[in-house]
């Protein structure tokens, strides 16, 4: 079957029997020959007192237009309702609110259960982000940060130089890890960042153990750890507030052998991650730090 | 943690080198800094004007701590330059010694200086002679504006624990010693006063083993100077913790934004500037046992 016509395939496959495929293919294939029965072009006939008719639709949807009641509202000035479900930012806001409520139901029903048990059996599981989906973005942004660090004819062994360039380059895709927070829940979580906003990074963190997999290396992710909170073994999406919070990023050498560990500091990180690239940094009291 | 920011570095210009004598002496001090639990201090370079900078040097730090080996794991030592400015136009070759020390301290003899230093200049610290009158009238606005920029106000308490104790008549009516006193009392009260008793550390200077104070000492003579004990507390421990945060930053990160390496920023492992300015000193070797690899080690299996 030809790819390109593939849901007039399906849509004419409706139309004729199960066994009927070899008229549906015919069809198809003389829908788009030069000579067939079926040729391609549209119909055009004048109607009756065309010219009034056409003249009066003119006129009714100029009137309608002037009377809609959206264009209207853009004509007087008035804002859109920034509330519309319609708006990217909206739906965004949105799916955030739901994986979080996803994640606390599954929370609040595993808990109840006996350790080690699996959390897939829940609806709420797929709405959990999962981290292995987010290794193939991680994988590129690691790509995108050599080629930025490491350009062409650079060796990459002035610090200065890197850190100007981490400063302004965009970190959706790191693995970032928490090393120092006035929140203290938040030390040590580490994952890969789906989102950043001027406040808050928006991490999908792994799941530690008790699940799959992740039964068999229990304990070795921070081996000091014995047994993980039930938070940590649903894993899925956190979001961290940049304010007090120091960040650890480590970003691979030129070739890739080894990695330089940067710390980021939250506090002077809060602006938007498309002004951070152009804007000019200064020092400023550490009172905050 | 306590710290101690100026113990002066015997050596005054770039072309000699401190003596064994020198060097005993220095490491007497440290122990007995060590013995009143201080924890941090910084070496301090002052560079007084007919002294430059030498503009071909590759070094431009000329303390060596490499021969305080000893120390390492009792004390966190740092190295410090203290500018001495007269004039605007001797602080030219500045921008070179930013990466070279942990701290960079400026003494202004004159009230253009001052402002210039609180106005423009990339330091940490501003400091005086206590044994002398101060170089101008300390304004508010001024002082307050440095502190707002983290920029922040040493005390040495040398000049008042330094010579002879109590009053000594001679003929000239008080000795040399007295009249030091006087003009630290002088100083620093008019330090507490400009600056609304904000933004201000302590330090010893001292020369001698003998002029170290207790940290409790420390606090009692700030007290009878008028600032509060929680204040005073702070110019011993937070307020140097700062200045040294101040310090590693510019030289680690960028702007304060990104910062290189892995060490905790506050109260770190010592001096950054020992350690150079190359990147292959913050290399780490790749661990597959992150939860990073683990998790990518799984998915392609």
């Amino acid at each position: 079957m030809d790819r390109k016509n593939s849901i007039e395939y399906t849509l004419l496959s409706r139309c004729y029997n199960p066994g009927e495929e070899d008229k549906v293919i015919e069809i198809l294939e003389q829908r788009y020959a030069a000579d067939g029965n079926y040729k391609n072009y549209l119909v055009l006939k004048p109607t009756d007192n065309a010219t009034v008719v056409e003249r009066k639709t003119l006129q009714e949807m100029a009137t309608n237009f002037l009377h809609d009641s959206r264009s209207a509202r853009i004509r007087n000035g008035m804002k859109e309702n920034k509330y519309s479900a319609s708006k990217t930012r909206n739906e965004f806001k949105l799916f955030i609110k739901e994986t979080q409520k996803a994640q606390e139901t599954l929370l609040r029903k595993i808990s109840k259960l006996p350790k080690g048990t699996d959390p897939s059996q829940f609806p709420e599981f797929k709405k959990v982000l999962k981290f292995e989906e987010f290794i193939g973005l991680n994988a590129l942004w690691e790509e995108y940060a050599r080629d930025v660090l490491y350009p062409a004819g650079e060796t990459g062994e002035d610090p200065l130089n890197l850190m100007t360039k981490i400063t302004s380059m965009d970190l959706i895709g790191s693995f970032l890890t928490v090393v120092k927070s006035n929140n203290f829940n938040m030390v040590g979580l580490c994952g890969i960042v789906a989102w950043e906003s001027q406040h808050n990074f928006l991490v999908v963190v792994p799941r530690l153990d008790g699940w799959k997999g992740e039964v068999n290396g229990l304990g070795d992710a921070e081996p000091s750890k014995k047994s993980f909170s039930w938070r940590e073994t649903i894993g899925g999406m956190r979001i961290i507030n940049k304010k007090n919070t120091l960040f650890q990023l480590k970003v691979p050498t030129k070739d890739a052998s080894q990695y330089i560990p940067f710390t980021i500091v939250g506090n002077r990180f809060q602006i938007k991650s498309h002004e951070r690239a152009s804007r000019k940094f200064k020092a400023h009291n550490v009172r905050d730090l | 943690m306590l710290c101690d920011l100026n113990i002066p570095w015997p050596v005054a210009s770039y072309n000699q080198r401190p003596t064994m004598l020198q060097v005993h002496s220095l490491k007497q001090i440290l122990c007995t800094l060590e013995e009143l639990g201080y924890s941090q201090v910084a070496f301090n370079f002052e560079l007084i004007p007919p002294n430059k900078v030498p503009n071909d040097t590759k070094t431009p730090n000329p303390i060596d701590l490499s021969l305080f080996k000893e120390f390492k794991g009792r004390i966190k030592l740092y190295t410090r330059i203290t500018l001495v400015i007269d004039d605007p136009s001797q602080c030219q070759g500045l921008s070179k010694l930013t990466r070279a020390f942990d701290i960079i301290a400026v003494r202004p003899r004159s009230e253009r200086a001052l402002q210039l230093a609180v106005s423009s200049l990339e330091c940490d610290l501003i400091t005086f002679n206590y044994g002398e009158r101060l170089p101008c009238y300390l304004k508010h606005k001024t002082v307050c504006s440095a502190i707002e920029k983290g920029i922040l106000f040493e005390i040495v308490y040398c000049a008042a624990v330094d010579g002879p104790a109590g009053s000594i008549s001679t003929d000239n009516g008080i000795t040399d010693a007295g009249i030091s006193r006087k003009h630290f009392f002088n100083g620093v009260a008019s330090l507490i006063r400009a600056s609304r008793s904000r933004g201000l550390v302590i330090s010893s200077g001292a020369t001698n083993p003998l002029l170290c104070r207790n940290s409790y000492d420390v606090i009692n003579l700030l007290t009878v100077l008028g600032l509060a004990s929680s204040t005073s507390k702070q110019c011993v421990s937070s307020s140097p913790a700062k200045v040294l945060l101040n310090g590693t930053l510019r030289i680690r990160s960028y702007k304060q934004t990104a910062a290189i390496g892995d060490e905790p920023l506050a109260g770190g492992v010592g001096s950054a500037s020992e350690r150079g300015n190359s990147v292959s000193h913050f290399k780490r070797k790749l661990e597959d046992n992150t939860v990073l690899q683990r998790q990518k080690k799984k998915l392609s299996s």
